[in-house]
């Protein structure tokens, strides 16, 4: 039976169309894979159907009945639950609280059951398998754990139609594993399941069909059994992945930053050593939240150091800020654009200039120098094919490649010689990803030193010269040459895992 | 996304997004013809200098709200900062008058225990609110309380007399060019304002913290020096405010602020400025500011009930935002 | 896509225990043993009744502060609300005992309701503005506060209004029972209804799930615009009530009554640790809250402190909280 139909369906943002004419179905019992990159659509796409925003055009069918737009509220009534990546818990409630919200079970006189909700809670986190307690906070849960709250929630009502929105992200094997055998069983109950990923080993282990997605626009639906991984790859990035990744030429040169022993407050990060010399590109790899990420942001000061030394060019920076290192020709270039990259509601050009406000050639006793301001502003808007190319748009109306532009611009208006990279092609379309590596090659090229940190595999392997792997916290491998291949990285990226489960 | 699309999609967002700096001009001058069409004494020589006067008084305080609004702050102490300022300023020119007998050392002492409170006051807030980055409206919350204390304290709930003269004389009565000394000084204040705002890396820094703080820390700007600065930019033009305010009325007066801490955030939001910060411009205390006064001006000179007058500003501060929001929302619907 | 994902990092921080929730009770305690040690006459059965009646007022309006604070709102129309439904009571009752002198039940009765229905519609303005522009609640109820107090000053011309009949003024305004006065019981009532509202009730939860995370509460269902009209109908409806009291009490409708509580109500609920940026906020704490601050008002007369000094002791104990309750630090976060 169909249980979902779409046809057509477009949805814009600000002028920006997200989802172009797209058709999509689903049939009970089936699932239904989502593939494509970050930014093609397929967020857009699930949340058209969890009823978050309605579409701009198009026809949605519901198990055959036409449906106009659905609120969220309705389309949980109709039987659709969704375990979104931005998870739908708020973190002051407790996990019981979050399990139940909006479907809360009310004895006589409307009283809140909580007797029954708490055995309820119980049994479907047990029964999946997850160990969560469902007493504590959500907020002081870990991303695992949180992870697990927002699948039980979401299975919690039986659903009809289940979407899973890249819920392996942040599970360990073992867990994972569990979650598949879930997911047999709803299929043999005749749910019909959305399941958005990309890694290869699970859309072959789940998949029967699987819809690739590109740019907004739908680019086939394939059944899984016919369909290798190469042909998923070329349809979703639209040419041969060496094509997408430029060849880059190492001539090593200087140590410019060595960090050795680094410690974080937090013990996100524990002991982790590393030198990066100029004219490389040194990937940091490892599941999402193994701490390669905080490494990063602790050497530009921006997480608090408990011990370790970091070294650039040769001085110690015994207690760096974004300020000083910003003075020692670093920048880092933050995974979050919203949170902590862009000021939005502002100019391409007092963006570009973020950082370089205290550069003489920009301010004079504390007088901006509108002239150089523009010219700077206009000949790496030039240089990066910044479309529209207008240095007085606002930043607000860009889009993520674009956006993602504006803030690689900062280090090309200060003087920059040691680039660290967080998620540089999160949420941006291929040409402009292609343009970013582009940018990256000529950097290395003209002997600048690069720190790369992804969760997008094959960027890392294509890109890095020399690949280190966090795990849990501590760098576990480095690979070089041959050695960086999807299997050696991921065998090192739950490495660790197997090790410690005896000593646990 | 083609390039006409984009094109059209900014002249779109520059009518919607910038309603403040379109259609409050408009409304303002429709405002005005509408009174003058009403009462033909609207429209002499006499109530246009009137009403510039008065709306200068509101333009300062709006203008010092506005640094503090573009790094997403306020003041709330704004009103009773200004009570006090006028309070002890009045206090030290007495004081200081009978004992020196000078009035120009007087008018010396006035000034500079005006100025030292406001950047007092500033500081506590910016202290506060950066240092500890506490929510700016119960710091400033705060602050109103003991600043209104102090104002009640000091002068015993009474007004202060036998101020000089030359506080009146300088501030209120002196004119340069035909143009009163108020109207002068808020010039002044704004041609200033605008300098540092655009041309200076202080105001781009402001902007930017406000528009995204912890972008900021990470572009390495010193957010908690410049969120300091704010304020006390914000309340050492308070302080000015409060001195020719105190001027006009040649007395201290404990009840001075009154409701200007309402009306300088509701002036500068009407005008454009965001409550979610990084933007704002010195056209937004001058417009929010002229609608209010023209309105109130004019109101007065049709006879119309000082009660209707205020329901009625409320009908438009509540509409002026709504519609502003209903701009703001659509630009950013996502 | 990490854009928008709050770090478990950023959660801890928001859910430290609050120090300030524990502290004012144990502060309210000190000041009352000190009191009742330096001035006997603190603890006398009036003056504690007094105590307890005044506080009365302010916790019935700060509770409903609190609800529209846990959305992450703010309402600065508490006062003019609590001046309208003085005026409009004292009014409509002084004209209705005029016409029908034997009535005074039914007069009493159809006056309280007007003026609750009244007040009950300025919160519903107030949340449907909200709800529907997304304006930020300050500049909306800062406009409603204009327009509300004009209109109660308009009606009135700022004089005050006898003529309710005794029914009203003496026996509902000046009774007691079991020595405590009728707004005591109203207030403890309310806030216990609303105390086990939040605990109990869906209602409850899902006001701290909206002011909590948006999103997810969206996400989850939850209907997001009726939850925040029903908060600020209520907030007004609440401080509509403390209107009808404090004007059964003074024997007169004024204008110009009320004004002080929109300070003070945001003051008492930001003692009780409730978050400006929502999500977090007990109606108990916000009761022990308001008894705190009224204690001090009533230790400081006692004890011929200058009344003029107490403004400054509320501004820097609303330092001290917000020092204490790290929950509050609502301000740009940098680190």
């Amino acid at each position: 039976m169909q249980l979902l139909n779409l046809q057509g369906v477009t949805k814009r943002f600000q002028g920006v169309t997200a989802l172009n004419s797209v058709d999509f179905d689903l049939e009970s019992g089936e699932v239904h894979v989502l593939f494509g990159e970050n930014g093609a659509g397929k967020s857009t796409l699930i949340n058209l159907i969890a009823g978050t925003f309605p579409p701009d055009e198009g026809q949605c069918f519901l198990e055959e009945h036409e449906i106009g737009r659905l609120s969220p509220a309705q389309s949980r009534d109709a039987g659709i639950g969704v375990v979104f990546q931005e998870f739908s818990l708020v973190p002051q409630m407790t996990v019981i609280e979050n399990l139940f919200l909006g479907r809360e079970h009310k004895s006589s006189l409307g009283r809140l059951d909580h007797r029954r909700m708490k055995r309820e809670g119980q049994l479907a986190l047990s029964n999946f398998g997850f160990n969560v307690d469902i007493g504590k906070r959500v907020g002081d849960l870990s991303r695992a754990q949180q992870q697990m709250v927002e699948i039980t929630k979401a299975l919690l009502f039986q659903p009809k139609i289940l979407i899973l929105d890249e819920p392996t992200a942040s599970l360990t094997e073992a867990e994972a594993s569990n979650l598949f055998r879930l997911i047999g069983e709803l299929k043999a109950k005749g749910v019909g399941i959305i399941y958005v990923s990309h890694r290869m080993k699970e859309i072959r282990a789940l998949a029967d069909r699987v819809t690739v997605l590109r740019d907004g626009r739908l680019v086939a639906t394939v059944p899984a059994t016919t369909v290798s991984d190469d042909d998923l790859v070329t349809l979703m990035t639209g040419r041969q992945l060496d094509r997408l990744f430029p060849e880059i030429p190492c001539k090593r040169g200087d140590v410019r930053l060595s960090v050795s022993d680094l410690a974080l407050t937090g013990a996100a990060v524990k002991k982790a050593t590393l030198e990066v010399r100029a004219g490389e590109i040194v990937g940091l790899g490892g599941l999402i939240g193994s701490g390669q990420s905080e490494f990063v942001r602790a050497i530009f000061g921006l997480e608090p150091i408990s011990g370790g030394t970091i070294v650039v060019d040769g001085k110690q920076v015994t207690n760096p800020t974004p300020r000083t290192m910003l003075e020692r020709d670093i920048t880092y270039f933050p995974a979050d654009r919203v949170a902590e990259g862009l000021a939005l509601t502002r100019r391409v050009r007092e963006n570009v200039l973020f950082s370089a406000l205290w550069l003489q050639r920009f301010t004079r006793y504390g007088l901006l120098n509108l002239g150089e301001e523009k010219s700077a502003a206009r000949n790496v808007s030039e240089r990066l094919k910044l479309r529209p190319n207008n240095i007085e748009y606002v930043v607000e109306n860009l889009s993520g490649g674009n956006r993602q532009k504006v803030l690689l611009a900062r280090g090309l208006v200060r003087p920059t010689s040691i680039f660290l990279f967080d998620e540089p092609t999160v949420g941006i379309d291929v040409n402009a990803k292609f343009e970013i590596y582009e940018l990256m090659r000529e950097l290395v090229e003209e002997g600048c030193a690069v720190v790369l940190v992804s969760s997008d595999l094959q960027e890392l392997l294509h890109m890095s010269h020399r690949l280190l792997i966090f795990n849990k916290g501590r760098i576990t491998a480095e690979l070089t040459g041959d050695d960086i291949n999807e299997e050696k990285a991921l065998k090192c990226f739950f490495a660790e895992d197997v090790l410690e489960r005896p000593a646990a | 996304m083609t390039d006409t699309n984009a094109s059209a999609q900014m002249i779109r967002t520059s009518f919607t997004g910038n309603l403040p700096n379109v259609l409050l001009p408009i409304a303002i001058v429709a405002l005005f013809l509408f009174f003058g069409a009403l009462e033909p004494n609207v429209r002499t020589w006499g109530n246009l200098s009137n009403l510039a006067i008065q709306a200068s008084y509101l333009t300062v305080f709006a203008l010092a709200q506005t640094f503090v609004v573009i790094v997403r702050g306020f003041d709330l102490s704004l009103g009773t900062t200004v009570s006090l300022i006028s309070v002890a300023a009045s206090m030290a020119m007495v004081w200081v008058g009978g004992a020196t007998g000078s009035d120009v050392v007087a008018l010396v002492a006035c000034i500079a225990t005006g100025i030292a409170i406001g950047l007092l006051v500033g500081l506590v807030n910016g202290f506060f609110v950066a240092r500890w980055q506490l929510n700016p409206f119960i710091v400033t919350l705060a602050t109103l309380n003991i600043c209104m204390g102090f104002a009640t304290t000091i002068s015993g709930g009474f007004q202060i007399f036998n101020v000089p003269s030359i506080l009146n004389d300088v501030f209120y009565r002196a004119s340069f060019l035909g143009i009163p000394a108020p109207v002068i000084a808020c010039i002044v204040l704004l041609v200033a304002a605008h300098l540092v705002l655009t041309r200076f890396r202080l105001g781009r820094a402001l902007f930017l913290i406000g528009s995204n703080p912890r972008a900021a820390v990470v572009a390495g700007i010193p957010v908690r020096k410049y969120t300091v600065l704010a304020y006390v930019l914000c309340s050492g033009i308070v302080a000015l405010g409060a001195l020719l305010l105190t001027a006009r009325t040649g007395s201290g007066e404990p009840n001075l602020g009154g409701n200007l801490m309402l009306e300088s955030i509701a002036a500068a939001v009407m005008g454009g400025a965001s409550l979610r910060g990084g933007k704002g411009n010195i056209a937004a205390p001058i417009f929010g500011a002229l609608v209010i006064t023209v309105l109130s001006n004019g109101m007065n000179l049709v006879r119309i009930d000082g009660y209707i007058q205020q329901i009625i500003l409320g009908l438009v501060i509540t509409a002026t935002v709504a519609l502003q929001a209903r701009a703001e929302n659509r630009r950013s619907a996502k | 896509m990490r854009e928008g994902v709050l770090q478990p990092a950023a959660y801890s921080r928001l859910l430290q225990v609050s120090i300030a929730t524990s502290i004012v009770p144990l502060l309210l305690l000190v000041l009352a043993v000190g009191l009742s040690i330096a001035e006997p006459r603190f603890f006398s059965e009036t003056n504690i009744a007094n105590i307890l009646r005044n506080a009365s007022y302010l916790a019935i309006i700060s509770s409903g502060q609190m609800l529209v604070m846990i959305l992450g709102g703010i309402d600065l129309s508490v006062g003019v609300v609590v001046a309208l439904s003085s005026v409009t009571t004292s009014i409509v009752m002084s004209r209705l005992s005029a016409l029908w002198p034997d009535h005074a039940t039914l007069t009493i009765l159809i006056s309280c309701v007007i003026a609750l229905g009244l007040s009950t519609s300025i919160g519903l303005i107030n949340g449907l503005l909200v709800a529907y522009t997304k304006a930020s609640a300050f500049m909306i109820t800062l406009g409603t506060l204009t327009v509300v107090g004009g209109i109660a000053f308009y009606i009135t011309s700022g004089i005050p209004i006898y003529g309710m009949p005794e029914g009203f003024t003496r026996e509902f305004g000046r009774a007691s029972l079991l020595g405590l006065s009728y707004p005591t019981y109203i207030a403890a009532a309310l806030i216990l209804a609303i105390a086990l509202a939040q605990r109990h009730l869906n209602i409850g939860r899902h006001l701290y799930a909206v002011g909590g995370h948006g999103p997810a509460a969206r996400a989850s269902g939850l209907p997001v615009k009726k939850l925040t009209i029903m908060a600020y109908t209520l907030c007004s409806a609440l401080a509509g009530l403390v209107g009808i009291l404090l004007t059964a009490r003074i024997g007169s409708g004024q204008a110009n009554l009320g004004s002080e509580f929109m300070l003070q109500s945001i003051g008492a609920a930001v003692l009780a640790g409730v978050s400006l940026r929502g999500g977090i906020g007990r109606a108990e704490m916000v009761a022990v809250s308001s008894i705190f601050l009224t204690v001090v008002a009533n230790g400081m007369n006692l004890l011929r402190i200058d009344s003029k000094l107490q403004t400054i002791v509320f501004g820097v104990l609303l330092l001290f909280a917000i020092l204490m309750d790290r929950r509050n630090r609502g301000g740009p976060s940098y680190d």
